[in-house]
């Protein structure tokens, strides 16, 4: 309890001494992500100047000179900055629209299962895909829905003319829905943990007494279950919100092509093909000044959501 | 303290003592040391006894490079010999074909780079080596060092290239060799390497390997409808190709198009002016071709999604027709791996085919002089420099070739009275090819690769037959060359240093095109080439006013 009788009151700076030596051994666990957080969140941000500095090898950032909005210029002019930004926020808004809700879903069903055994069963096979890189997924899905894929031969001894037509990898008008497809199959059931957690968490008396006032199961899921995680619900929404300029660069490199960039180049593969692609010319300060472009809309959406949040009475993340 | 406590103790300073760890420079981490005597290989002992003492009482200097299969680190005699020698130990630093750029890229913004920076420089990105040797990445190669050897001044008397990679009158990089030969008017020899038997059960062989435009197409349309490899209707890929080929070789590349390099963006002068390849009629008229070739199925449609060697895997696994093949030094080695895995019966059921262009011309292109260059980082001090440029100048020497090649006299080769050399490796009975027993060996483990010329004395007859004849073919067919203009290449100016020759950009709308069975590949080139043109046209004007 002395952690709750602490902080019922000020303390003094001879209490705060007692305070962390009697609370030492959480004090060093904190150093962990601390030092995680200042070395990999905290001091990169010195490298943000490099947005308004033409960088130089031999000058280093410090050194190189400054160059104002040229780079922020830049994108005002590249075609393909519009397209990679559009992008970003379309296919973020299809993984918010059609993938949030998946795992809400599939945890509210797990909980149903009444078979302990195939419960968790259910779960492993559900959680498993997340534990593959999005590499090996790329493999797996070129041998299955590419032309010479295991799909296209089967819907073949279908359909033979609609087998002609097959072009899921390489086709703009099914990249998107591809794309956000996959995700689901991939992180759905990873997602599934957290609102598992929080429905554990739920006073089984209020099952008990809604059994008795009569409530059928569906009745339950919908008065209990899932006012009882809309907490959590809202917090990870929130959460997803604020990374909408994130709309998964892992994923979209290894599966996309040329042909599908138009719909499926976001920013943060944009900004690697004009970093690192062939036949450029490197620039460390455009691709910095699209990643702050990108944070600053991150900041703006999360502070606006989490808002949002409490004004409809939620709890929210700030 | 209790047991709970103390665990948690060490676990926290575990994990924090890591990430410090992993925060740091160091050096090692995921290098290979091929010359670290704790997993040298214990290597003849009698023959250790009887090599002369050192040559030298000179320091160790590790000397560290970029590498293709670092992993195959070579602890082998012929590094103890070049420690021995030269007092030179090597530590390598890993790239694949997939990663380099994006290493050389990296590694150089944060200057931290091995000894050896090898990268592949063409001449349509020397604004960005030309940036970096400006802002101090590298150290100079005096010319006053490189003069002290001989086989190394003979490089640079010879080559063209070098005068280009001067920046503000010093040399910052050394150009690899592209073996260039004189038969084929110094070009780069890509072809088909395609199924001959294949070719001959469906009846469409042709004896010479020539084939007309649509002869070809038929072909590759035959072999996929009657599957002679039995590999199961639609497994038999028509063409396929290396990623950076990709689909500009099918059609573009062996066509008249003008090209540079791998590249076919690179501008050239029409009625005097500057022109970029995309606008032109005949750069338009293949791209349709392409997409016909491709929505046919001739090209192999998931070849779009390959990202690495799967072209090959496909070619050598016997499910593809023909691949495409930039240089000709790889018959030998296709053929044997082939020949072990059952693929193929004899040697000459694989083989080069020429393919004429629509026009009925074969094309052939020139590049640079050189493929690949290697900077010394700025790091690298004189006596470094120079310890290095001895080594190379040794391997530049006819004994150090033989040694790149086969290792020592006596052992390895031997030369007979009229001066040929003998290779006293073994040979596989099943193969007929050497068995080489430095087979744990890097590519480039001595040097960036093909700094040093390679010579061939394991060619078997086979690769030499295919290799002479290709070329004999070739001249009988008068082919064309599409030539490098190395001013243009290496012309520096504002806005053709930021955008290049937008080579990427074409390769990226090609592909977009072709994948579209609803397409007008015609009308969408058009398209795209006009929204293309604002950017494209300062370039242009700075050619026209700079390089006139």
């Amino acid at each position: 309890m002395a952690t709750n009788r602490s902080l019922s009151r000020p303390l003094g700076k001879t209490n705060l001494k007692k305070e962390i030596w009697r609370n030492r051994y959480f004090y060093l666990m904190l150093l962990l992500p601390m030092a995680f957080f200042i070395i990999f969140k905290y001091l990169p941000l010195y490298g943000l100047q490099l947005a308004f500095k033409e960088y130089m090898l031999n000058k280093g950032i410090t050194g190189s000179p400054w160059i104002g909005f040229d780079h922020f210029k830049r994108m005002t002019v590249e075609p393909e900055f519009f397209v990679a930004f559009k992008n970003t926020i379309i296919i973020s808004l299809y993984r918010i629209i059609f993938g949030f809700p998946v795992p809400i879903i599939l945890a509210l069903m797990i909980n149903e299962v009444y078979f302990n055994r195939f419960r968790r069963f259910t779960q492993t096979i559900l959680t498993f895909p997340h534990f593959l890189s999005w590499v090996i997924v790329s493999g797996l899905v070129l041998n299955m829905f590419g032309d010479s894929g295991v799909i296209k031969k089967v819907i073949a001894l279908i359909s033979p003319e609609m087998a002609t037509n097959w072009n899921m990898l390489y086709s703009k008008s099914s990249f998107r829905s591809f794309l956000i497809l996959t995700d689901i199959w991939k992180e759905a059931g990873w997602g599934t943990i957290i609102y598992l957690a929080a429905i554990a968490g739920i006073d089984p008396s209020y099952y008990e007494a809604a059994t008795v006032d009569g409530c059928n199961r569906l009745q339950q899921i919908w008065h209990i279950t899932i006012p009882g995680i809309m907490g959590i619900i809202v917090i990870q929404l929130l959460l997803r919100v604020g990374w909408v300029m994130e709309a998964g660069f892992d994923q979209i490199f290894n599966l996309y092509t040329p042909p599908v960039y138009p719909v499926a180049d976001i920013l943060d593969t944009y900004v690697y093909r004009i970093t690192f692609g062939r036949g450029v010319s490197m620039d460390m300060g455009f691709p910095t000044a699209v990643g702050l472009f990108k944070n600053v809309i991150n900041f703006v959406l999360i502070m606006t959501a989490n808002s949002i949040a409490r004004r409809a009475g939620h709890d929210g993340i700030i | 303290m209790s047991t709970k406590r103390l665990l948690s103790l060490l676990v926290a300073m575990i994990l924090l003592l890591g990430i410090i760890a992993g925060c740091g420079t160091s050096k090692e981490p995921d290098k290979t040391d091929p010359a670290d005597p704790g997993d040298k290989e214990v290597v003849d002992k009698d023959k250790e006894d009887e090599e002369e003492p050192s040559t030298s009482d000179r320091e160790i200097i590790t000397v560290s490079m970029n590498v293709m299969d670092a992993e195959k680190n070579g602890n082998n005699p012929k590094m103890d010999y070049v420690k021995e020698k030269f007092g030179l130990e090597f530590e390598y630093w890993p790239v694949n074909w997939g990663d380099w750029n994006e290493k050389i890229n990296n590694w150089i913004s944060v200057n931290d780079t091995p000894d050896l920076i090898w990268w592949d420089l063409k001449g349509a990105q020397s604004n960005q080596y030309k940036t970096w040797a400006k802002q101090g990445a590298f150290t100079p190669i005096p010319y006053d060092m490189i003069a002290k050897y001989p086989n190394l001044q003979d490089r640079v008397d010879n080559m063209e290239s070098f005068k280009h990679l001067e920046v503000d009158g010093e040399l910052y990089a050394w150009p690899s060799s592209r073996r260039y030969d004189p038969m084929v008017k110094n070009t780069y020899t890509s072809v088909w390497l395609y199924r001959r038997d294949w070719a001959k059960e469906v009846g469409l062989y042709n004896e010479d390997d020539v084939y007309e435009w649509e002869e070809w197409k038929t072909l590759i349309k035959t072999v996929i409808e009657k599957d002679p490899g039995g590999n199961g209707a639609g497994n038999t890929a028509g063409l396929v190709m290396p990623p950076w080929a990709f689909p500009h070789a099918s059609v573009l590349f062996i066509g008249s198009v003008p090209a540079e390099g791998n590249e076919t963006c690179a501008y050239i002068k029409v009625d005097d002016e500057w022109v970029w390849p995309p606008t032109l009629d005949s750069y338009k008229e293949e791209v349709v071709e392409t997409w016909k070739m491709y929505q046919d199925g001739l090209i192999w449609k998931d070849n779009m999604g390959f990202s690495g060697g799967e072209d090959e895997e496909l070619f050598k696994g016997g499910r593809a027709f023909a691949r495409y093949q930039g240089g000709v030094g790889v018959f030998n080695d296709f053929s044997k791996e082939m020949l072990e895995n059952g693929v193929i019966e004899k040697d000459t059921d694989m083989g080069p085919a020429i393919v004429k262009d629509r026009n009925g011309d074969v094309w052939l292109t020139q590049t640079e002089d050189y493929w690949t260059v290697t900077a010394f980082s700025n790091k690298v001090d004189e006596e470094k420099m120079d310890r290095i440029l001895e080594f190379w100048d040794f391997l530049n020497s006819e004994e150090g070739l033989l040694f790149n090649e086969l290792g020592f006299e006596g052992q390895d080769y031997e030369i007979d009275a009229n001066g040929e050399v003998k290779v006293l490796w073994e040979i596989d009975p099943e193969t007929d090819r050497y068995v080489s027993p430095y087979a744990d060996y890097a590519f480039g483990a001595l040097t960036p690769a093909t700094l040093v010329p390679e010579i061939n004395h394991t060619a078997m007859e086979y690769g030499i037959n295919e290799f002479v004849g290709l070329y004999e073919k070739l001249n009988e067919l008068n082919f064309k060359v599409k030539p490098v203009n190395y001013d243009m290449a290496f012309f520096s100016a504002p806005e053709k240093d930021k955008y290049g020759n937008f080579g990427m950009d074409a390769k990226t709308k090609l592909s977009e095109i072709i994948a579209n069975p609803n397409a007008d590949p015609a009308a969408e080139w058009e398209a795209w080439v006009e929204s293309m043109m604002p950017r494209v046209q300062p370039v242009l004007d700075e050619l026209n006013e700079g390089l006139k």
